[in-house]
């Protein structure tokens, strides 16, 4: 299902209930009645456009429209990944690791010492998903907005030039590997090699949380890798080639 | 379970022995148990044994410390407290499972079947044939922090072979990074936590 300007929300989520947290991101709250997705853009002031890119992206990898998504200016994107940033770390990290640590609390004695290790893996996962999101917003997000505002400004100067010469996006290009695999470390720890505890379905809980959050983070670094670097890629070049007259 | 010190108990009361004999010949197929008086030779690491039965106040001062001690010497025992008061949630942690005096006849014999079952339970989730014996090696070296050339220089293979093992490993467990290989190594009984920390 593609989701349209004249398509109810109700029916949207209906549809993939994963789209909940990408709605939250555009300040999207329940209780919306019958209203359809262009009419609630209007009311929260979110580009139309842009939302139906976002959301038909995330629900079919296929549909990506790496072109016109690159037509967005670059801060509406870099907000969207901001908001999602803060879905991790507000919500989702605590919430898994509460439930890692209802599991801790829970594992027979026998076993509690695997279970620490998890705990300790996670943590480990914790700290370097919030280093990476800090590295971006605190170095990447603001090189972005500034060389975005000087490039439709048209206020290129030598800083700039400067600027880009020697920070350059590629740099920070690839820089999700590692984050990814530790996730992936962890549910399959889980999965193959932790002992059971009786309340299966906390671990049930656990995987089902680790499952959402690995798709949400990957629909995430797409965005990231296929939309914002190659236009910012593409600015720079222009930035750098103009600068050569 | 049936060499002689596998099971060791260190109980003064005499009723107390009689009742454990009575239930370790039920309960852990007439095992034999080796009665001594102090703790002193298993806090010295000198006796290890695979079951360690003990009366709370056979435990030196400060109990923690010397549960702490008995545990790194022996990391593989497990240990059962008798006890008459509700313990403490940190003397529990180094205990496998504790036995009130007050506990009724089914929750004690539950618990004696329990504690008797666990090292062969304990083996069956956590031992994985998944990979070799060969890969066993380098997951362990791999946790323990060693690079690939170290690797090879070690096990005297190329480090084309280890990369070549280190892919398989990654396949065949679906684990990427050291650090998920360091807690599988750990959870497999591959390496020690300690043996992390002298590294």
């Amino acid at each position: 299902m593609n989701i349209k300007a004249g398509t109810k929300l109700s029916d949207a989520i209906h549809n993939n209930y994963l789209l909940l947290p990408i709605l939250n991101r555009f300040g999207i709250q329940l209780g919306f009645g019958d209203i359809t997705v262009e009419q609630i853009c209007e009311k929260q002031e979110v580009n139309l456009k842009f939302f139906l890119e976002i959301v038909n992206s995330f629900l079919d990898k296929n549909y990506f429209p790496e072109a016109e998504l690159q037509n967005f200016p670059l801060k509406l994107i870099v907000d969207y990944i901001k908001r999602s940033h803060v879905f991790y770390l507000d919500f989702k990290m605590p919430q898994i690791e509460q439930m890692i640590n209802n599991l801790y609390e829970l594992a027979p004695s026998e076993n509690k010492k695997s279970f620490q290790l998890i705990r300790n893996f996670f943590a480990e996962y914790k700290k370097d998903l919030f280093n990476h999101i800090e590295k971006e917003e605190k170095e990447v997000h603001p090189y972005i907005l500034k060389i975005d505002q000087a490039y439709y400004s048209n206020t290129i100067t030598g800083d700039i030039v400067e600027l880009v010469n020697k920070e350059s996006i590629s740099k920070y290009a690839d820089d999700h590997d590692n984050v990814e695999d530790k996730l992936y470390d962890l549910k399959n720890l889980i999965i193959k090699y932790l002992p059971p505890i009786p309340d299966y379905t906390l671990s049930n809980a656990i995987l089902f949380e680790l499952f959402r959050l690995e798709r949400d983070l990957n629909d995430h670094s797409r965005i990231e890798e296929k939309v914002l670097v190659p236009k910012m890629q593409a600015i720079e070049k222009q930035i750098l080639e103009s600068n050569e007259y | 379970m049936n060499t002689n010190s596998e099971i060791v108990a260190v109980v003064s009361q005499g009723l107390l022995r009689a009742a454990i004999r009575h239930l370790i010949k039920t309960y852990a197929n007439n095992a034999d148990v080796m009665y001594i008086s102090s703790l002193k030779n298993c806090i010295d690491g000198k006796f290890c044994p695979a079951y360690l039965i003990l009366e709370s106040n056979s435990i030196p001062e400060p109990v923690c410390f010397s549960l702490e001690k008995i545990r790194s010497k022996n990391k593989h025992g497990e240990i059962l407290l008798i006890e008459n008061n509700p313990i403490n949630d940190a003397v529990k942690s180094f205990v496998s499972d504790v036995l009130y005096i007050n506990d009724n006849e089914e929750i004690i014999i539950e618990k004696l079947r329990r504690f008797f079952i666990r090292i062969e339970n304990s083996h069956t989730f956590h031992v994985d044939d998944t990979i070799s014996d060969r890969e066993k090696e380098i997951v362990k070296l791999v946790a323990l922090g060693k690079t690939n050339k170290e690797i090879s220089d070690i096990l005297f293979i190329s480090p084309h072979t280890v990369i070549t093992h280190r892919k398989n490993i990654t396949a065949k467990l679906g684990i990427k990074t050291i650090a998920g290989l360091t807690v599988y190594a750990i959870l497999n009984n591959l390496i020690e936590t300690d043996e992390l920390s002298a590294e």
